[in-house]
C-alpha cells in the first residue's frame, strides 16, 4: 500500500516505550541525589542517551526507516562528535586555560 | 500542487504518492540534522564552560528546581506518546482518536510553556538574568554566575521556541485533519511534524540532566 512500509501493530509498544522512558527519568533523578563525583555526569549522559535511543527507535520509527534516512540522521551525530572532539582537543591542550577567560 | 481530500493525488513531479511521501520525510530528516547541529553549538559551549568553571555551574543549578524540570520531562515524554499515537490512529483510519491525541499533544506543549514561564519568572524576580543583564550580584558566591544563566536561558529559550513552533505545526496538521486531508495512506505532514516534535523531546532529554541535575 501507499506508505505502509511497515505493518501496523497495536498501541502496546508505544505504552511500553513511554513506561520505559518514565522509569529511566526516575533513575536519572535518583542517581543525581547520590554524590558520585565525576561519575554523576557520565551516568546522567548514559541514561539520557538510552532514552534518546528509545525515542529514536520506537517513537521516530527508526526501526522501520530507510537505510538512507538512518545514514542521514547518523551523520548529525558524527558531525556533532567531530565538533566536540576537535573543540576539546583544542581546549584541553592549552596549558593556561584559566588565563584565557577574564573575570574568574 | 497536489489535490487533497478523499481523492488524494500526488504532485506531478513525483512518480507516485509513495515517492512523494518518501521525499517529504527525507527532507524532514535532513532538517532534523541541521537542528541537532544548531543545538550542538550550545552543548559544546556548555561543556567547555562547565569544564573551566565547574563551581559556577554547581551554584547555578541550585537556583533551578529539579522538580519543575522533572515535571516538564514527564509532560514532554507524555506528549511524545500522544504524538506517536495520533499517527497510529490516522494509519488505522480513526481520525477522531487521532484528533484527540493531537489536541492532548498541544495541551502538553502549553503545560510545558506554563511551567517554563513560572521558572523564568522566579529567575527574573531574583535578578538572575543572562549576561550583562544579570543584577543579582549581592547574594551570590561566584562573581560570574551570569555565565550559567546565559547558557540556561539560551538553551532553554531556543528549546522553548521549538516547543512553540511544534505546537503551531501540530495545530496546523490538526486543522488539516479536521478538513479530512489525511487518511491511512496519506499522512506525510503529520509524520513530519511528529518527527520534529520527537526531536524537541530528544533535546530536552539532554537539557534536563545537564541543567537541573549537575553536581
Amino acid at each position: 500500500m501507499a506508505h505502509d512500509a511497515h505493518e501496523i501493530k497495536g498501541i502496546g509498544i508505544y505504552l511500553k516505550v513511554f513506561a520505559t522512558l518514565i522509569v529511566l527519568t526516575i533513575v536519572t533523578v535518583a542517581v543525581a541525589q547520590v554524590n558520585l563525583g565525576r561519575l554523576n555526569t557520565l551516568i546522567a549522559m548514559l541514561i539520557a542517551t538510552a532514552k534518546a535511543l528509545v525515542v529514536m527507535i520506537w517513537f521516530m520509527h527508526m526501526n522501520h526507516e530507510s537505510t538512507l534516512n538512518r545514514i542521514v540522521f547518523g551523520t548529525a551525530f558524527i558531525f556533532a562528535l567531530i565538533f566536540y572532539g576537535l573543540t576539546f582537543m583544542d581546549v584541553d591542550t592549552r596549558i593556561n586555560l584559566q588565563n584565557l577567560f577574564i573575570n574568574k | 500542487m497536489s489535490t487533497v481530500s478523499s481523492g488524494h493525488t500526488h504532485a506531478h513531479h513525483f512518480e507516485s504518492s509513495q515517492h512523494e511521501h518518501k521525499a517529504g520525510i527525507h527532507g524532514v530528516w535532513l532538517f532534523l540534522v541541521t537542528e541537532i547541529l544548531m543545538f550542538s553549538g550550545l552543548f559544546v559551549a556548555y561543556a567547555i564552560f562547565k569544564g573551566v568553571y565547574p563551581e559556577v555551574f554547581h551554584e547555578g543549578h541550585r537556583y533551578l528546581d529539579w522538580r519543575l524540570g522533572a515535571l516538564n520531562t514527564v509532560i514532554l515524554l507524555f506528549s511524545s506518546l500522544t504524538m506517536a499515537l495520533s499517527i497510529h490512529y490516522i494509519r488505522v483510519n480513526k481520525p477522531k482518536a487521532a484528533m484527540i491525541n493531537l489536541l492532548i499533544t498541544i495541551a502538553c506543549g502549553l503545560g510545558f510553556m506554563i511551567v517554563k514561564y513560572i521558572e523564568y519568572n522566579a529567575k527574573f524576580h531574583h535578578g538572575l538574568y543572562p549576561g550583562h543583564f544579570f543584577t543579582a550580584h549581592e547574594h551570590i558566591e561566584h562573581k560570574n554566575l551570569a555565565l550559567f544563566f546565559s547558557l540556561y536561558f539560551c538553551m532553554t529559550g531556543l528549546h522553548g521556541i521549538h516547543v512553540l513552533t511544534g505546537m503551531g505545526l501540530i495545530g496546523w496538521v490538526a486543522i488539516r485533519l479536521k478538513k479530512g486531508e489525511f487518511g491511512p495512506h496519506h499522512y506525510t505532514a503529520v509524520e513530519g511534524v511528529g518527527l520534529f516534535w520527537h526531536l524537541v523531546d530528544l533535546i530536552w532529554i539532554y537539557l534536563f540532566p545537564l541543567l537541573y541535575l549537575v553536581s
